[in-house]
């Protein structure tokens, strides 16, 4: 599709924490900020220097139910998987905007995730949020980065998350690391696989959820302007969607999500979800489109050592 | 009918016992092994769909080969006597267990494809008793049962779908079907008259279908707790302003809207669950997992048996096999048949005997093929004469729509099978038996139900390596009804008149039973070989969110519609008894995903008193 096969352009613009949505103007402005700033990109024998940004917050509750309606999440009384990485991105923000971050946020792209529940955090807790940025990754199609997010309770560090982004074409210095292969072994026993509808306004209802109001992900038109046929859904509601349909198969926490973002979900569209138990107690995790063709997202999500 | 007469019966019932059936010899035993089709090949309806997008509870299933035990098991939970009394619950209802019962019932219930005749609005404990006192209003005679812990009312609508949609243009002359057309068009759409009188039995057929399905669902559903008390009289209000007061409040709970009114549509059926103070029937997790899977794996396919040695078939299809069905199962069936009907009438089992109207008209009876071949003949007369009659005025505009469709249709009367009844009733012998000819056809829905049950055991029972299964059964009532047209607009007679004369009968269903060991292929909807498609297939049955509603207070919720999801659950679906292809491929789609199990596992309605069984039916782990 146009030569774009990976997924959620990290222009996503979200303002304040979700007790404290911002409105939509703001977001538009602040992508506005982001998306014209023009940083003079990684010089050679250099890297992206270390950023941390912090703040606490008290997860709202009518924000965490509107998030569930989006992403289909079950009420455990928990925070879902995805959902302290949604409240986090204020701070990716921050860090995109921060004059010492090297790299143009136009045209990056979000293509793994890994996330870390060790425990559960409670659906009314206060959080505190760190996001940090350190050092770059050569990549064979540009540079990429990871910003590690965490979210401690009460001193503990329950959630983690490394989130890593592709900023295409400037190639810093050194070897991209080989590719490690999702997957290369075929699932042993399929636990799950639904094909679900996803709706045009996809985009748009996350979008009022999360505070990514990238136009991208909102209509047609407005993603035709950057490229795309047509709308795309955000990476972390079709990780957050997915991961709700198949809820009932997955290893309880602790536990390690990671998934390759691989191909953007367009809207409309069906596309199927699968979990299937691999080798020992991991669960593959897929999403393709309702027709054959390249995964949307794979991953593997598996029992995490308890940290002692 | 007094409640003491309506189950006065069941000391008169017989036993139904499982009967095997030999498979053929190892050199005839064929299996479907339907695959994908491989890239740019068309697509038929022996390939497999690539995808399947649906919320139904069913899915594609291959059959559960059942132990005899199960078999015995499931035959006895099948044909249990009306509760006399509901004990305390001794577990709470929760939404798994409603789910369970639903996809046994009103999600599974036989019924043409794209017909969805029925809507469910389960209600609990307190709602219930409000049920009981209403339906004792409306019929002080009515077999009612206090202390249910949950209550099913059933709203059912005539049979309306685009087969009787062309019916509306059968039997005019030809100058005056310009108005006869639109007239009678008129008096279906606002007084539910019916083209022809068996399309209007359809609707008591499936609820009888319904009636016998409720008492099994319930008791596996609970793991062998609970039992259903059906009442499947039509509700009539027979005792003035009161009653009819008592009736418009029951339609209340059910939120019957003026348009459903409008569009027909009744309760027709009340089943009320509770706790019975009976332990014969335990069932552990395991079991009744493995039984909720083999009787959804019994409407998997469209049609079973149907006719599938054409040319382009796969060999497996065109394999003769050396299978026969025995008299001592037809015996089982014929039993479970009679019994059914008296427990659902209320008659005595011999009375039973004498009302159902059964002729045997396979190729083994005397003169039985002479017998299929003038029946297949009179069918097709009766189809060419309405295509002769159809008005070009209607049929040319839709670019004979509706000639080629009734052309098509022939083929659905091929009645193939080792051996294939017709039944039915005769009118005045039902009403002189006491019964309204409604709750008769109701009735015999309900024991034809039981009596194809009875034989599709035996056929999943014991599957040899290499076999689908032993035998299917399809219940038919497409031969009926162009029998129907015949005797409404072309001088023709019932198809049992020769076997009954004298009698007045009207028949009302086909059985074809069919020892093979080949199920049918699961492509067979018209959307999968429609190139559009690509393979992907629609389900057209029904998901629990819009068919079931919950009464919880005054609000009433889908089943199975949260937080902007439905479910994709397959019930039963442990049991693994997934369509797979010959490299264990699945469908994309096909098995579903478990409900999030909080949500599962949720108590709709409490238990009356703390659980004293360590049955965990109904709910996850």
């Amino acid at each position: 599709m146009a030569g774009i096969d990976t997924v959620d352009v990290v222009l996503v613009v979200r303002g304040t924490p979700m007790s404290q949505q911002t409105s939509l103007a703001s977001s538009l402005s602040t992508l506005l900020r982001v998306a014209v700033r023009r940083p003079p990109g990684i010089a050679p024998g250099a890297t992206i220097p270390e950023i941390t940004v912090t703040k606490d917050l008290t997860v709202d509750g009518a924000w965490l139910a509107a998030y569930r309606r989006t992403t289909g999440a079950p009420d455990d009384g928990a925070l879902p998987p995805c959902a302290p990485q949604v409240l986090a991105t204020s701070l990716h923000l921050q860090i995109l905007q921060d004059a010492r971050f090297p790299l143009p946020a136009l045209g990056m792209v979000h293509i793994e995730n890994v996330i870390e529940e060790r425990g559960p955090i409670a659906a009314g807790a206060t959080i505190a949020l760190s996001a940090r940025v350190s050092g770059h990754i050569p990549h064979d199609k540009g540079t990429a980065f990871q910003i590690v997010t965490e979210a401690s309770v009460g001193g503990l560090t329950p959630w983690r998350s490394t989130m890593t982004a592709l900023v295409r074409g400037r190639r810093a210095e050194g070897s991209a690391p080989a590719k490690e292969r999702h997957e290369s072994a075929p699932p042993r026993t399929l636990l799950s696989s639904s094909v679900l509808r996803v709706g045009e306004d996809t985009g748009r209802r996350y979008a009022s959820v999360s505070g990514d109001a990238n136009p991208i992900h909102l209509h047609a038109l407005t993603a035709k302007a950057f490229g795309f046929p047509r709308a795309i859904a955000h990476g972390m509601w079709t990780l957050a969607r997915a991961l709700a349909e198949v809820d009932a198969t997955l290893p309880p926490r602790p536990r390690t999500i990671a998934v390759r973002f691989i191909r953007p979900v367009l809207l409309p569209s069906s596309i199927v979800v699968e979990a299937a138990r691999d080798t020992g107690s991991a669960i593959r995790l897929k999403v393709t489109p309702e027709r054959p063709g390249p995964p949307h997202v794979l991953g593997t999500i598996e029992p995490l050592a308890e940290a002692t | 009918m007094a409640d003491a007469s309506r189950d006065a019966e069941h000391g008169a019932h017989k036993p139904i016992v499982y009967v095997p059936i030999d498979p053929p010899p190892a050199e005839e035993r064929v299996r479907r092994d339907a695959r994908f089709a491989g890239a740019g090949e068309r697509r038929t309806r022996y390939t497999l769909p690539d995808t399947l997008q649906t919320s139904s509870p069913v899915g594609f299933r291959t059959r559960v080969s059942l132990t005899p035990e199960e078999a015995q098991l499931l035959l006895t939970a099948s044909s249990q006597p009306r509760p006399s009394s509901f004990i305390p619950s001794r577990a709470a209802v929760t939404e798994a267990r409603l789910f369970e019962e639903a996809s046994l019932t009103v999600l599974s219930s036989r019924q043409s494809t794209n017909f969805r005749g029925f809507r469910s609005v389960v209600v609990g404990q307190d709602d219930s008793a409000t049920v009981s006192e209403l339906v004792r209003a409306i019929d002080p005679a009515a077999p009612v049962r206090d202390g249910a812990s949950h209550t099913h009312l059933i709203v059912s609508r005539p049979y309306r779908t685009p087969f009787t949609m062309l019916l509306t243009f059968i039997g005019h002359k030809p100058l005056a079907s310009l108005l006869t057309v639109p007239w009678r068009a008129l008096q279906k759409r606002f007084a539910h008259k019916d083209d022809i009188p068996t399309i209007g039995y359809l609707q008591d057929l499936h609820l009888g279908i319904l009636a016998d399905a409720f008492e099994r669902a319930a008791i596996i559903a609970s793991g062998g707790r609970a039992r259903a008390n059906v009442l499947l009289a039509p509700l009539a209000a027979k005792n003035g302003a009161a009653s009819a007061q008592a009736l418009v409040r029951l339609e209340e709970l059910c939120g019957l809207t003026d348009a459903e009114r409008q569009a027909g549509a009744v309760v027709g059926l009340i089943a009320q669950i509770g706790d019975v103070d009976d332990e014969s029937l335990h069932l552990t997790e395991p079991t009744r997992t493995r039984l909720g899977a083999a009787l959804l794996a019994l409407r998997s396919e469209r049609i079973q048996p149907g006719v599938n040695n054409e040319p382009q078939a796969p060999p497996a299809y065109q394999r003769r096999q050396q299978m026969d069905v025995s008299d001592a199962l037809t015996e089982q069936c014929g039993r479970a048949l009679y019994n059914a009907f008296s427990h659902f009438s209320g008659v005595s089992r011999d009375e039973a005997k004498r009302l159902v109207l059964l002729e045997r008209i396979d190729v083994l009876t005397p003169g039985g093929k002479e017998r299929l071949r003038g029946i297949r003949k009179e069918l097709e007369e009766i189809a060419d004469l309405v295509l002769k009659n159809l008005p070009l005025w209607a049929d040319l505009p839709t670019g004979r729509a509706l000639s080629g469709n009734t052309a098509r249709g022939k083929k659905a009367f091929a009645l193939a099978g080792q051996r294939i009844y017709v039944g039915g009733l005769a009118r005045g012998e039902v009403e002189a038996a006491g019964l309204s000819f409604s709750h008769g056809v109701r009735a015999f829905g309900a024991a034809a139900a039981r009596a194809a049950l009875t034989a599709e055991v035996s056929g999943t029972t014991n599957i040899p390596a290499g076999c689908d299964l032993l035998a299917g059964i399809c219940l038919m009532a497409g031969p009926v009804n162009q029998n129907d047209i015949g005797k409404s607009f072309f001088g023709y007679k019932d198809l049992l008149a020769g076997a009954f004369p004298g009698r007045d009968p009207t028949s009302l269903l086909v059985w074809t039973l069919k020892a093979k060991t080949v199920a049918d292929p699961i492509g067979n909807e018209e959307q999968l070989m429609n190139a559009k498609r690509k393979g992907v297939l629609v389900d057209l049955r029904a998901g629990p969110h819009e068919l079931v509603t919950v009464r919880r207070g005054r609000s009433l919720a889908p089943l199975r519609s949260r937080e902007g999801r439905t479910s994709q659950e397959r019930a039963f679906h442990a049991a693994d008894n997934f369509v797979r292809d010959a490299d264990g491929k699945e469908i994309a789609g096909n098995r579903g995903a478990p409900w999030p199990t909080q949500w599962a596992n949720e108590v709709v309605w409490p238990a009356s008193t703390p659980s004293t069984s360590s049955s965990s039916s109904g709910a996850r782990p």
